[in-house]
């Protein structure tokens, strides 16, 4: 009799494990954060094991490996993940996803400052958009983030992309950030703000995404100037935010 | 050309059942899917072949997440990861003039079995891993067992270039006990010894035309050192050939010459 309770706990707990679905608390870009508290957090245990399922096929079999694989080859990741199912605010952006479909803009809207204005650039593209492969999605790469695409013609979005990047990135656009990622976010191209260049140069920094960082209250800031960011953490900034005053005479 | 396409199905049979597949033929076009090539032949190509009774051959890898479903309902009801190899691309209007046959294949135990498939398709249709779909390259592991092969083009062209300076032999330091006058002089002649010898022995005739022409001037520093003729080494031609094709390596060549 006890055995048979044994045999029908273990077949309800396979059922329960088919059964659970992933009710994400982050959008599809986390799969390009390095940084597996995060994902504990945010996409929770339920998520990490359904995605585990899929990637025992390319040999991953726990959290770190899943991330270290998941950061290195991020348009890999949809076909790793193909078959979850979803649930919860994020279902239809992960869904959406998983069919190929990805916004494009900065995840990040950072507060504004005075800053240069710099028409030459444009990069308009967050990078969370190599989840998608290059070769399916070149043509907005071209369009939207031209600058990028002028130093690197083929964003490698399926082997290591972050190194690949960092090392032809030219010095002057690195240091774009050097007077902190709010002042790049504050640089105005052709009347737009630079939110997602600003992204960039913090993940290219970190391997992690700024607006997830905000989250997990783990955003570096580069300069005093950017510790606003975290002094008003629920921040939703939008263009036309009240603008802080100069930070010329502090950083210039 | 019946012959022929038949060679490969029955090659493909084989090459299945030794590899200890699970695979179902049927006859009926691919389903939709991850395409394994990044770009196959149009469809207009396949028109004439079909005429003549030439099969369209495709092959389904199936990566099941239940392994209960049938591989071809699996497919085609969207409950499985399924890569699609066919040399013609399939198109509606194909439907009626040809014959496609696809073998649906079982790969959700191993990686390795989809490997092993993709290194079959390559060495039976002659195709650089260029052509193939560079996120299945990854998938499957090839990148970090070559990563070579999953390297863009910009990357390779670098670290080929990174080689061959490598391999160029450095101006040889001028002699301490000279004035600076003398150093620049001959830093000046190491120079155009380094633009020569840069220069293949096919055009040794043009070299002695150039001394012949330079024998009526006389000149203080006559003795060039000798440097030998660069050449690619055989691993970067295998490299280039690999990642960026045969065509590149006769470009590489022509360049060099």
């Amino acid at each position: 009799m006890q055995e048979l309770f044994y045999a029908d706990a273990r077949y309800l707990r396979l059922c329960n494990r088919r059964l659970m679905m992933c009710r994400p608390d982050v959008d599809p870009s986390i799969l390009i954060h390095q940084d597996p508290q995060a994902w504990e957090e945010l996409l929770g245990w339920s998520c990490i094991e359904a995605f585990l399922e899929g990637a025992k096929f390319v040999g991953v079999d726990n959290l770190d490996a899943l991330v270290e694989y998941s950061v290195s080859s991020p348009s890999a990741m949809r076909l790793v993940l193909a078959g979850t199912k979803f649930s919860g605010q994020h279902r239809q952006e992960w869904e959406d996803y998983l069919r190929g479909k990805l916004e494009m803009g900065a995840r990040m809207k950072f507060p504004k400052v005075e800053a240069a204005r710099r028409d030459d650039l444009w990069i308009q593209i967050s990078p969370a958009y190599m989840l998608l492969p290059f070769d399916e999605t070149k043509r907005r790469w071209q369009r939207v983030a031209y600058t990028l695409l002028k130093y690197v013609p083929d964003i490698p979005t399926h082997y290591k992309p972050r190194e690949f990047i960092s090392a032809l990135l030219p010095p002057e656009l690195r240091a774009l950030s050097a007077r902190g990622y709010v002042w790049a976010a504050s640089i105005k191209s052709r009347d737009r703000y630079n939110d997602a260049l600003a992204e960039w140069l913090y993940w290219l920094d970190h391997a992690r995404l700024p607006h997830i960082d905000v989250k997990m209250d783990k955003f570096e800031p580069r300069t005093p100037i950017d510790s606003f960011v975290l002094s008003r953490r629920r921040f939703v900034g939008k263009i036309g935010a009240p603008t802080l005053p100069t930070n010329q005479g502090q950083h210039g | 050309m019946d012959k022929a396409s038949d060679a490969f199905q029955e090659g493909l049979r084989r090459f299945l059942a030794e590899g200890g597949y699970a695979w179902a033929e049927r006859s009926g076009p691919p389903p939709p899917g991850v395409k394994i090539l990044k770009t196959a032949h149009p469809p207009r190509i396949a028109e004439r072949l079909c005429e003549e009774g030439f099969p369209l051959i495709y092959i389904a890898a199936v990566r099941r997440r239940d392994s209960s479903t049938p591989l071809e309902e699996a497919c085609r009801r969207g409950e499985a990861v399924c890569y699609v190899y066919g040399d013609v691309e399939w198109a509606p209007e194909l439907e009626h003039r040809c014959r496609p046959v696809t073998f649906y294949v079982d790969v959700k135990e191993e990686k390795k079995a989809l490997e092993a498939l993709l290194l079959y398709i390559a060495k039976t249709r002659s195709l650089p891993w260029v052509a193939f779909n560079r996120e299945i390259l990854r998938i499957v592991g090839l990148c970090d067992a070559a990563p070579n092969i999953c390297l863009t083009e910009e990357a390779v062209v670098k670290k080929v270039e990174a080689m061959r300076k490598q391999l160029t032999p450095q101006p040889p330091e001028p002699p301490r006990s000279l004035t600076a006058e003398d150093a620049w002089d001959s830093s000046k002649t190491d120079a155009t010894a380094d633009v020569t010898a840069e220069a293949d022995d096919t055009a040794e005739t043009q070299k002695t035309e150039n001394k012949d022409a330079a024998a009526g001037v006389d000149k203080p520093h006559t003795h060039k050192p000798h440097v030998p003729a660069v050449r690619l080494d055989p691993a970067v031609l295998e490299l280039v050939r690999r990642c960026c094709g045969e065509e590149c390596v006769t470009r590489l060549l022509a360049c060099h010459d």
